[in-house]
C-alpha cells in the first residue's frame, strides 16, 4: 500500500506541474495578481509530493521491500545500510527519480527566492522549470516506474554492482547531479529573459549565483567520479576520456565559460548573446549527458542500464529544449550596441576564455559522437580514446592557460600596457627558471615540460597577484579571492596532471611470496596472502611491505574480491599515502606455485589532482557568498 | 617607447622558451626500452572484451596475451606503425584508441583545428573591426 502512495505522489507531482505550465501560458494573454501566487505555491508543494515519493522508495530499499522490482534488481539484505541507501540512486529508475528531486528542490527555492522583484520574469523561471520537471515526471512514469510490482516476490535481491558498493558512490552521483540540474536553473532563467519583451540586465544578476552553484557542484562531482575511478577501479588512471566522463565535463567546460561570460553581462551588457546561449547549451549538454548514460549507445563503464525507448524520449526532450529555445533567440531581435575595448582588457580575455571553452567543449563532443555517427553511416567501427584527445583537446588548453595567467591583471575595458607586460615577464620569466628547479625535466616529453610550466605560471601568476593587493586584502570583495582560488585550484590541478602523467614509474611482474617488485628507488615486498570472508564477499588480500634503500617504509595490502550474489570481481587497490604522492599497488589472480600478477605505481603529486579540483569548488563557493552575488539568489 | 621594448622581450623570450622546448626531444635520442614502448602502445590498444578499457588497464586473459604478442614484436625490433598496423589487419581498426588519419576520420581529426582557427579569425575580425570605427 505505502509504495502506491509513492506512485500517487509522482503523478500528483506531475500533475501540480502540468497546472504550473497552465498557469505560466495562461499569463502570456491575461496578467492577474494571483498567478504568481499561484505558481509559486503549485512548485512549493510540488518538491514535497516528490519528496514523499523518494523517501518511500528509499524506506523500499532500507527494508529490502523485495515486492519492488527495483529492490529485487539492485539491493540485496545482507548490503551494509550505506549501500543499501545508496543503492537507489546505483540504477536507472532511482536515479532519474533522484534527479527529479533535486530539479523539484531548486525550483522551490526559485519559488521562494525573495530576490525576483518582477513577478512575470518570476512566473517564466517557474514556468519553464515545471515544463522540464513536468517531461521528467512523464518520462519516469512511462518508461522507468521505480515503484514497479513484483507480483511474485522472491525471497532475495539480486544485489548492487559491487563496483558501485563504496562511500564514493554514495556522494558523486548526488553531487553531479546538483550540478547538471543545476544547469536547468540557468537555462530557465535565461529563456524567462529571452520571453520578455524588452530585456531587463538587472535579471542576468540572477544567473550567477546558480550558475556558480551548479559549477561548484559540477567541480565537486567530478573530481570525487574521478578519485572514486582511482581507487576503486583499480586500474591506475584518474581519467579515461570515457563517453561517461566526456559527457560531464562537456557541461562543467560550458558552465565555466557562463559564469566568466555573465561577468562580463553584469558589468557593461556585453557578451548578452554569449550569455544567452551558453546558459541553452549548458543545460542541453547536461541532457546529452543523460542520454548517452541512459541509453546505453556507447560502450562505457557507467552503461548499466539500456533501454533504446528510455534513449528516444530523452533525445526528444534533448531536442526540444535545444531547438525551441534556439527558435525564440532566433525571433527576437537580439541586437546589441557594442562598447569598444582594447585588446588588452578584461573583456577581450574573457572573450578568448569563451572561443577556447567553447571550442575545446565541441572537440570532446565529436570526439565522443564520431564513432557512433560514423557507424550508424557507414558501419565501420572506430575508438576514439586518449590519444586523440592529448592530440586535439591538450593543444587547445596550452594557449588558453596561457592567456589565462593574464587575467588576474587585466582591467576592464582598457589596462595599463606597461605595468602588464612588466608583470607578464617577470611572471613568465620566474616561472620558467622555477619549472626546471621544481620538476628537473630530464627526458620528459614536450608536453610534460609545457605543462609543468604552465602550472607554475598559474602559481606565479595568482601569487602576484595576491601579493599585489596586500594592502587592500580586508577591502577586496569575495569573489576576487573566489576568482583567484579557482584559478589557484587549476594551477595546483595541473601541477598534479605533470606528476602523474609524465612523471609516473611504473612496473608489473608475477611475483611469488616474499619476492620484491622494484618502482623508481621503492622496492615492494609481497609479505603473504590470506583468504578472508567478509559481509557480502570474499577476499584474497595480499600484504605488500614497501622500503627505500633498505629503510621501512609502510605496509598497504591489496585485495581481489569475489561478490558471490553478484558473481562478479574486483580489485582494490591498496594505495600507500605520501603527503603529495602514492604508491599504488593491484594484485591479479595467482596462486602459491606461480606467484601473483602484481602491479605496481609511484604516482607522484597525484593528489593534487583532486586538492586542486576542491580548491576550485571552493572558489566557486566563496564567490556565490560574495555580496554582489549573495543578494540574487 | 618603454612599453615596446618589454613587448619585444617578451617576444624574444617566448622564442627561447620554445626553442628550449625542443632541445630534450632532440637528446631523447633512442633510450626508449621495451617496457616503456609497451606502456605506450597498450595504453592506445583497446580491451575487447572489457568496457572501453585500454590493455594497458586491464588484467584480462585476452589483455594479458595481447601484450605478449606486443613484447615478441617489440624484441623482433618491429617499429610502433607496423605493430598498429599488424594489430588493425587482425581485430580491425576498433582495437586502435587513436583512431587512424584517413577518409573516414578526416572530420574527426580536422574539425577541431578548424574550429579553433575560425575562432580566432572571429576574435581578429572583431578588432579589427574596432579599430576602423576609430
Amino acid at each position: 500500500m505505502i509504495y502506491e502512495i509513492g506512485h500517487i505522489s509522482i503523478i500528483i507531482a506531475s500533475f501540480l506541474s502540468f497546472l504550473s505550465i497552465g498557469v505560466f501560458a495562461f499569463h502570456f494573454f491575461r496578467e492577474y495578481y494571483f498567478f504568481s501566487t499561484l505558481i509559486k505555491n503549485f512548485s512549493k508543494i510540488c518538491f514535497f509530493f516528490v519528496l514523499i515519493s523518494f523517501l518511500i522508495l528509499e524506506y523500499a530499499f532500507i527494508n529490502s521491500e523485495f515486492s519492488l522490482d527495483l529492490v529485487v534488481k539492485n539491493s540485496h539484505s545482507t548490503k551494509p545500510l550505506i549501500y543499501k541507501i545508496s543503492g537507489l540512486w546505483g540504477n536507472h529508475e532511482g536515479s532519474i527519480l533522484l534527479w527529479i528531486l533535486i530539479l523539484s528542490f531548486f525550483t522551490y527555492l526559485i519559488a521562494k527566492s525573495k530576490s525576483i522583484k518582477s513577478s512575470a520574469f518570476h512566473i517564466a523561471v517557474l514556468g519553464v522549470q515545471n515544463i522540464i520537471l513536468f517531461l521528467f515526471c512523464i518520462f519516469l512514469l512511462f518508461t522507468s516506474n521505480p515503484f514497479a510490482r513484483n507480483i511474485d516476490p522472491p525471497l532475495e535481491g539480486f544485489g548492487l554492482n559491487p563496483l558501485l558498493q563504496d562511500p564514493g558512490l554514495a556522494f558523486h552521483p548526488p553531487l553531479l547531479y546538483v550540478g547538471y540540474v543545476g544547469l536547468s536553473v540557468s537555462f530557465s532563467f535565461a529563456i524567462a529573459i529571452l520571453l520578455n519583451k524588452k530585456v531587463e540586465f538587472e535579471w542576468f544578476n540572477h544567473l550567477k549565483p546558480w550558475t556558480l552553484l551548479t559549477w561548484a557542484f559540477l567541480t565537486g562531482g567530478i573530481s570525487l567520479g574521478s578519485w572514486w575511478a582511482y581507487y576503486e577501479l583499480g586500474w591506475g588512471g584518474w581519467w579515461f576520456w570515457d563517453p561517461v566522463e566526456n559527457a560531464s565535463l562537456m557541461p562543467w567546460l560550458i558552465s565555466t565559460a557562463l559564469i566568466h561570460s555573465i561577468t562580463v553581462t553584469q558589468k557593461n551588457n556585453q557578451f548578452y548573446n554569449w550569455t544567452i546561449l551558453l546558459a541553452i547549451f549548458g543545460f542541453s549538454f547536461s541532457l546529452l549527458g543523460t542520454f548517452i548514460v541512459r541509453s546505453g549507445l556507447l560502450t562505457s563503464v557507467h552503461a548499466f542500464a539500456s533501454d533504446p525507448t528510455r534513449g528516444v524520449f530523452i533525445l526528444v526532450i534533448l531536442a526540444l529544449s535545444t531547438l525551441i529555445p534556439l527558435l525564440i533567440y532566433g525571433f527576437k531581435n537580439t541586437h546589441q550596441n557594442e562598447t569598444k575595448y582594447f585588446i588588452f582588457s578584461k573583456e577581450t580575455g574573457l572573450l578568448l576564455n569563451n572561443i577556447f571553452l567553447i571550442t575545446s567543449t565541441l572537440t570532446i563532443l565529436i570526439g565522443t559522437l564520431y564513432p557512433l555517427i560514423l557507424e550508424t553511416i557507414t558501419g565501420s567501427k572506430i575508438s576514439v580514446g586518449a590519444a586523440y584527445y592529448n592530440a586535439t583537446f591538450s593543444p587547445i588548453m596550452i594557449p588558453f592557460i596561457m592567456i589565462m595567467s593574464f587575467a588576474p591583471f587585466l582591467g576592464w575595458k582598457k589596462t595599463p600596457q606597461k605595468s602588464l607586460l612588466r608583470n607578464m615577464l617577470i611572471i613568465f620569466i620566474l616561472a620558467f627558471i622555477s619549472s626546471f628547479i621544481v620538476f628537473k625535466f630530464n627526458n620528459t616529453s614536450i608536453f610534460g615540460i609545457i605543462c609543468g610550466y604552465l602550472s607554475i605560471l598559474l602559481f606565479f601568476s595568482v601569487g602576484l597577484a595576491f601579493f599585489k593587493k596586500l594592502q587592500s586584502l580586508k577591502t577586496l570583495p569575495l569573489n576576487y579571492y573566489g576568482m583567484l582560488a579557482a584559478h589557484l585550484g587549476l594551477a595546483i590541478f595541473l601541477f598534479g596532471v605533470t606528476g602523474e602523467q609524465f612523471f609516473k614509474k611504473e612496473s608489473s611482474n608475477q611475483i611469488k611470496i616474499n619476492e620484491v617488485i622494484n618502482i623508481g628507488d621503492y622496492s615492494v615486498k609481497l609479505e603473504n596472502v590470506k583468504n578472508y570472508k567478509i559481509d557480502n564477499y570474499l577476499s584474497e588480500t595480499g600484504l605488500f611491505k614497501i622500503t627505500k634503500a633498505k629503510k621501512f617504509i609502510g605496509e598497504i595490502k591489496s585485495e581481489q574480491r569475489f561478490y558471490p550474489v553478484e558473481k562478479t570481481k574486483t580489485t582494490e587497490a591498496g594505495i600507500f599515502n605520501f603527503i603529495l604522492s602514492d604508491i599504488y599497488i593491484t594484485m591479479g589472480e595467482g596462486n602459491l606455485k606461480e606467484g601473483w600478477v602484481v602491479k605496481a605505481y609511484f604516482n607522484p603529486l597525484v593528489k593534487c589532482l583532486w586538492f586542486g579540483a576542491f580548491i576550485m569548488a571552493i572558489g566557486g563557493i566563496l564567490s556565490l557568498f560574495s555580496k554582489t552575488n549573495r543578494k540574487y539568489i | 617607447m618603454k612599453d615596446e621594448k618589454i613587448f619585444k622581450l617578451l617576444i624574444l623570450f617566448c622564442l627561447i622558451f620554445s626553442i628550449s622546448l625542443t632541445y630534450p626531444n632532440i637528446s631523447k635520442g633512442n633510450e626508449q626500452t621495451i617496457e616503456k614502448r609497451l606502456n605506450e602502445i597498450s595504453n592506445n590498444v583497446r580491451c575487447l572484451v572489457c568496457r572501453n578499457q585500454s590493455i594497458y588497464d586491464s588484467n584480462s586473459d585476452f589483455a594479458n596475451d595481447m601484450k605478449k604478442i606486443i613484447i615478441i614484436h617489440l624484441k623482433d625490433n618491429k617499429s610502433d606503425e607496423f605493430i598498429y598496423k599488424f594489430l588493425k589487419s587482425k581485430y580491425g581498426e576498433y582495437i586502435l584508441f587513436k583512431p587512424p588519419f584517413q577518409i573516414n576520420t578526416l572530420i574527426l581529426w580536422i574539425l577541431p583545428f578548424i574550429l579553433i582557427i575560425s575562432g580566432l579569425i572571429f576574435f581578429t575580425f572583431k578588432f579589427l573591426k574596432f579599430r576602423k570605427n576609430d
